[in-house]
């Protein structure tokens, strides 16, 4: 492509042209002191609280402590060439971001800009990072499921749209896979995701988007990426503003879900913030309102209630742990907070079983509401057979003699564990969460080897969709097992199996 | 700016005097000269500030000053006083302050206006009117000339800031065609 000379100082002509000279009349302060991202500004005397503020070459800050001769404030950028005596200009807006579906397929900072190089937002509305979460009458119970694509989490610790279901567990054991895949899962559904990164190396984010990108699932999604280089403020701003982009949604009558990928991090950016503008520290040095920071922040994902459009806006916060320890401050404070969690262990992810979901430690408060019918039926009695085979393995590696019953439910459990594991980036639909999971619970895999477990479901979802594909449509339009669909899937399941079982030498 | 709190105090209390006595602008005349003398000389306020120094040479210096300078008697042992408790330091501050609090107490405030050439008094007499507009209140002005700013004024009143200078017009300008690339 050539460029001309030309044509370029046309444009500018044009620029010149059309640049409206107008007075500007501003209120200003003076820069007291700056430091570690942080400036205390004289003057500004009508500054609002969370009111953006001006600096030097163009960079903003928001204004965070109002005191009786100084405004304490955060800067949202480089700090380099701001200096002490420096003008500081009140913009007369508080804090906000871009909001709309313009934002889908993009990648924004803290602030709302984009960091994706593919041009201006475009986005015709804009939204308070900050608002107050829908009052208890804007509200409505949770009723529907919001699938999360993995077998463990739907089938025990169901999430449902407009609930807060917190993942938690030590670092490198799946908390980010596991989001992603439900991100993933959110593909040809009416939900639109926002998947905000807070304090991760850029490499990490970059990894993320093109995972989403190459799964189709970035055309319905938008990332807020407040990188560990950003400063302070903006890793703490980044949650809100994906919030508010959320938001829109859930107030659209749509429906939204948003992973906090995580809150440990903003917390400690937090706790940076506070520290620097001298709010006294509490427990492990974190502020005293740390736990209303996360509070206000989670209680915006909400379901509203019909006569407000009926959206909902479903939160995945995700927390890491130090070496498996939950009764940390921030931990316990998040925990009470969600409507439930589900915890990773280490030891399961080590010893295969990923996703490593600890099902004892994991629930949902929501529960059997945020679940169709059909899944209910199937999952039942998954987490009972689960827990006893749990108890039972414990004892059965002391002895050899076991009796026929004992022997039964450790089978049973074993492949229960099996058919849970999943890999990533394979989120699987209710339906065929459903198949599995009855053959699993019915007995019809009691008979296979567990290694074989993994290639029978490969199979068994194509033979359905091959030989039966009434009983996948079914499941999706009547979403529960009659006695006529129970019928058709034990004759499936057994003619498959046989098949499978000749098909692999077993007797 | 640094002592704002403390300064408004000592402030405080000069304007409870100056309010019985009904001698605000003589108060605020020292108050000024004095700051000035600062500002102006480096040597007076070290001489008065340095705790190099002890407290009662500093004091004898500020004697001398206050007889050069015929301040009246309540003015004299406010500046005494401020050497005494050690706060000669913050006197630029403490008469800032009084004269905000001065000003708010007869509803006037202090403008400055910044213009590339001198203004013509009738000029000057349309800005003080315009900015009496927008503040509500009886406006004080000073003119300054900044050959820098290349044409316009800008006019300050306290905290609001009117640009209407060529200068933040053409950075403006700047700004709006480096942002549409």
């Amino acid at each position: 492509m050539q460029i001309k000379a030309e044509e370029i100082s046309q444009i500018i002509k044009g620029q010149i042209k059309d640049y409206e000279s107008k007075i500007d009349l501003s209120e200003t302060g003076t820069i007291i002191s700056v430091g570690d991202g942080i400036a205390r500004v004289h003057g500004v005397e009508k500054c609002m609280a969370m009111e953006l503020l001006e600096f030097p070459g163009g960079i903003l800050g928001i204004a965070l402590n109002l005191e009786e001769d100084n405004v304490g404030c955060a800067i949202l950028g480089d700090v380099k060439h701001i200096k002490e005596g420096d003008i500081v200009k009140r913009t007369g807006k508080i804090a906000e971001v871009p909001v709309g579906p313009e934002m889908e397929g993009r990648v924004v900072d803290g602030a709302g800009f984009p960091i994706d190089g593919q041009g201006p937002l475009n986005a015709k509305n804009s939204s308070k990072i900050e608002v107050l979460a829908p009052g208890v009458i804007a509200r409505k119970s949770v009723h529907e499921p919001c699938y999360t694509g993995s077998k463990a989490v739907d089938a025990m610790t169901p999430v449902g749209r407009g609930q807060r279901e917190l993942i938690i567990g030590d670092r490198q054991i799946g908390k980010t896979a596991l989001c992603v895949d439900a991100i993933i899962a959110q593909k040809n559904t009416d939900v639109h995701c926002i998947y905000v990164a807070i304090g991760q190396k850029k490499s990490t984010v970059a990894l993320v988007v093109e995972n989403l990108r190459k799964h189709g699932a970035m055309e319905y999604t938008t990332v807020v990426a407040a990188c560990a280089s950003d400063p302070a403020a903006m890793q703490y701003i980044a949650a809100f503003a994906g919030c508010a982009m959320g938001e829109y949604f859930r107030d659209n009558g749509q429906h939204a879900l948003i992973i906090y990928d995580d809150l440990s991090k903003q917390a400690v950016s937090y706790r940076e913030l506070s520290l620097l503008l001298r709010r006294p520290p509490g427990r492990e040095a974190f502020p005293g309102d740390i736990f209303f920071n996360h509070s206000r922040l989670l209680e915006r994902a909400a379901k509203v209630n019909d006569a407000l459009g009926a959206g909902s806006l479903t939160a995945l916060p995700i927390i890491e742990t130090q070496a498996g320890d939950v009764s940390a401050f921030i931990p316990t404070n998040v925990i009470s907070i969600t409507d439930g969690q589900v915890y990773l262990e280490p030891n399961l992810f080590f010893a295969g079983v990923r996703p490593a979901i600890n099902v004892g430690l994991s629930v949902s408060r929501v529960g059997g509401a945020a679940q169709v019918k059909a899944m209910k039926q199937v999952a039942g009695t998954l987490r009972l057979d689960l827990a006893q085979y749990r108890e039972l393995a414990a004892f059965a590696g002391f002895g050899s003699d076991l009796d026929a019953a004992t022997q039964a439910q450790l089978i049973r459990g074993e492949r229960l564990v099996e058919i849970l594991k999943q890999p990533q980036y394979r989120p699987l639909t209710m339906e065929k969460q459903v198949c599995i999971l009855f053959a699993g619970t019915k007995g019809y895999l009691d008979k296979l080897p567990v290694k074989v477990l993994a290639e029978y479901e490969a199979q068994l979802y194509d033979y359905i969709e091959k030989n039966q594909p009434t009983i996948f449509s079914d499941l999706r339009e009547k979403q529960a097992i009659d006695s006529a669909l129970e019928e058709k899937m034990r004759s499936t399941l057994q003619t498959f199996g046989d098949s499978f079982k000749a098909s692999k030498g077993l007797k | 700016m640094k002592n704002t709190v403390l300064a408004k105090r000592y402030a405080k209390a000069l304007f409870a005097v100056g309010k019985e006595e009904g001698a605000f602008e003589d108060y605020t005349k020292s108050l000024n000269a004095m700051a000035e003398l600062y500002a102006g000389m480096p040597e007076v306020s070290d001489a008065l500030t340095n705790f190099l120094y002890p407290v009662d040479v500093r004091e004898k210096v500020m004697d001398h000053l206050l007889q050069a300078l015929k301040v009246s008697q309540i003015m004299g042992n406010f500046f005494k006083l401020l050497v005494q408790k050690k706060r000669a330091n913050i006197l630029p501050e403490i008469a800032q302050v009084f004269q905000a609090m001065v000003d708010a107490d007869k509803n006037m405030c202090q403008g400055t206006v910044t213009s590339a050439m001198e203004l013509s008094p009738d000029l000057s007499e349309k800005v003080k009117a315009t900015l009496e507009k927008i503040t509500g209140k009886q406006v004080v002005l000073t003119t300054q000339v900044d050959p820098s700013i290349i044409g316009g004024i800008v006019a300050k009143v306290g905290d609001l800031v009117l640009d209407g200078s060529i200068k933040s017009q053409l950075a403006g300008l700047k700004e709006s065609i480096k942002g549409s690339e």
